[in-house]
């Protein structure tokens, strides 16, 4: 494998020296570009108190592509499908060089706090979302006591 | 295009409207000699043997186009075409700058964005203006800031030499010892030949006829400098600011754009070669005449700023603008984000390269992308400063939008921030 590009160097120091709240992220000891990441639940929203896995992967055109990023943990939430791919924009046509692993975590957190049912990835859940948003948020409640624990 | 067509179709059509506006690969970075010529963008070099980065950009305030700005519509078609297109282009030209020309007489829609006033992002209704430019060419909306900006009509953009430069973060008004009523104005420049300041209290500009400011008090006097870096202009004894002549200076804390009238203007003016060549002298001319072709000047546009307190009010000074007059064209300075925290890394020496942990200081000197070297290129039109040199040009390969501001880039500006040492 080619050597690690500094940026990605730097950018792990960073995040192991000053993790972002409730987001942890640490690197493959024989993959750096691939990293295990925890994220917690954010306070008021249906996955408060749950701990969600995810990989991230950084390509090789890192930075000038997005990380890849996926759940783990299952999750349910309208902008994420049941193999726990993503739809965020910052991933895909939003991916700006200048974002990082540590700034596409915290949209990840965002994310979780306010669910986009109107760009949905899981047309089911989001449907749920749409037409009784209590209800919806009662099943995430439970998938969150049940899965992300 | 119709404003009904859906996102997708209209983005389409964007890109191929922008394509055919400028060669994207262009890139200004490269070009413009070596040479110690200097920036108006100082603005944020504290420290006084701090020089100013080598290139500047401006942008141009809608008045006669020089030259070189055409040159870019000349380089797409073929030499057969050409000649057409260069007429053509001309002709657009010309509606253009009479357009602003009479708004300018009409009143002020400023030709040009507000400096410091990134408009929000609005998906693709830029696109509608764009197409509509520059038949209803409008002033622009004034939003809170923010990272993202609408895209406004295409603006040329060039690199100039600047001669003088007023420090913006160096101008300060304080009491006089003894005196509350009375007020001393100083600042900073830096001027790379001799030059003058002068100051205007309670000024109104005329821009037909070529920026001659007007003034109801006398004149104050034009004060000489040598050619230097960080000069320290401070009010002489007789030309200090009296609070009782201006009804206690509330008036001197509103200006009026659409007026052109202004609390506070200083002008610093020198001669061009040209000017010197033909023995000009600056003291030909009256303090606020009408802007001459041998000289070159840069006019600060400031108004005051009262901070209520005990036992008296505390003032400050707010820069609305600056613009500079080179070869009979007057271009508004704007100013180039994160250029300060790449100033400040030269002035404390110290690399982003220095091994150790890293501060979050560090993040704003270095290029966004490869985080390692420090930011050196801008890119254009947006003046975002944040990518080195080989970055900057990777990224131009793969896509054309700013890594702040998404924006599409037109050109890169590389600049040139030199240590004190090489300073000449």
């Amino acid at each position: 494998m080619a050597e690690l590009p500094k940026r990605i160097v730097k950018e792990t120091q960073r995040l192991m020296s000053e993790p972002a709240p409730g987001i942890s992220a640490s690197p493959h000891e024989d993959n750096l570009r691939y990293f295990d990441v925890m994220i917690q639940g954010p306070v008021g929203s249906p996955y408060e108190g749950g701990c969600f896995k995810l990989e991230l992967f950084l390509p090789d055109q890192y930075p000038m592509e997005a990380p890849k990023v996926r759940f783990l943990t299952r999750i349910y939430h309208p902008n994420v499908d049941k193999l726990g791919r993503i739809c965020l924009d910052v991933l895909k046509d939003k991916w700006s060089p200048a974002l990082q692993i540590r700034t596409v975590l915290l949209s990840l957190q965002a994310l979780l706090s306010a669910p986009n049912p109107d760009d949905p990835l899981a047309e089911d859940v989001a449907k749920a979302w749409r037409e009784n948003e209590a209800a919806a948020m009662a099943t995430a409640r439970e998938w969150t006591q049940k899965y992300a624990q | 295009m119709g404003a009904g067509q859906s996102r997708r179709n209209s983005n389409a059509s964007n890109r191929r409207g922008n394509a055919a506006n400028g060669p994207p690969g262009n890139s200004t970075g490269g070009g413009g000699g070596g040479g110690g010529g200097y920036p108006g963008v100082a603005q944020n070099q504290q420290q006084q043997q701090q020089p100013p980065p080598q290139y500047v950009q401006y942008w141009q305030a809608g008045q006669q186009p020089p030259p070189q700005t055409q040159q870019q519509l000349q380089q797409q078609p073929t030499q057969q075409q050409q000649q057409y297109q260069h007429q053509q282009s001309n002709g657009q030209q010309a509606l253009y700058y009479m357009q602003n020309t009479q708004q300018n007489q009409r009143y002020v829609p400023s030709p040009y964005p507000a400096p410091f006033v990134p408009t929000p992002y609005v998906p693709y209704q830029g696109n509608v203006q764009q197409h509509q430019y520059p038949m209803q060419h409008q002033a622009p909306p004034t939003m809170p800031p923010q990272h993202h900006h609408q895209p406004i009509e295409p603006q040329r953009t060039q690199t100039i030499r600047n001669q003088v430069n007023l420090k913006k973060p160096s101008l300060a008004i304080a009491p006089v010892e003894g005196k509350t009523d009375t007020l001393r104005l100083t600042f900073t420049l830096d001027a790379t030949s001799p030059c003058t300041a002068t100051v205007f209290w309670g000024v109104s500009e005329l821009r037909e006829e070529k920026n001659k400011l007007m003034c109801p008090m006398p004149p104050l006097k034009r004060v000489h400098f040598e050619k230097g870096l960080g000069q320290v202009y401070s009010a002489p004894e007789n030309e200090l600011l009296r609070l009782s002549d201006y009804e206690g200076g509330g008036a001197l804390c509103t200006h009026n754009e659409q007026m052109a009238s202004y609390p506070l203007v200083i002008r610093l003016e020198t001669l061009t070669q040209a000017g010197r060549d033909a023995g000009h002298s600056l003291d030909e001319l009256s303090p606020g005449c009408p802007l001459q072709p041998w000289v070159q000047s840069q006019t600060t546009y400031c108004e005051l700023v009262r901070t209520p307190g005990q036992p008296t009010d505390t003032w400050g000074i707010r820069v609305i603008k600056q613009k500079i007059w080179v070869n009979e064209v007057s271009y508004e300075l704007q100013d180039i984000y994160g250029i300060e925290s790449q100033s400040c890394a030269a002035k404390d020496g110290t690399s982003s390269d220095s091994g150790a942990i890293d501060t979050g200081d560090d993040a704003g000197r270095e290029c966004v992308i490869c985080m390692s070297e420090p930011r050196d290129t801008a890119v254009l039109p947006c003046r975002h400063m944040c990518m080195c040199a080989p970055c900057a040009k990777a990224l131009r390969e793969q896509t054309n939008k700013c890594p702040i501001c998404r924006r599409q880039v037109e050109s890169l500006l590389k600049i040139v921030v030199q240590q004190s040492s090489s300073a000449k």
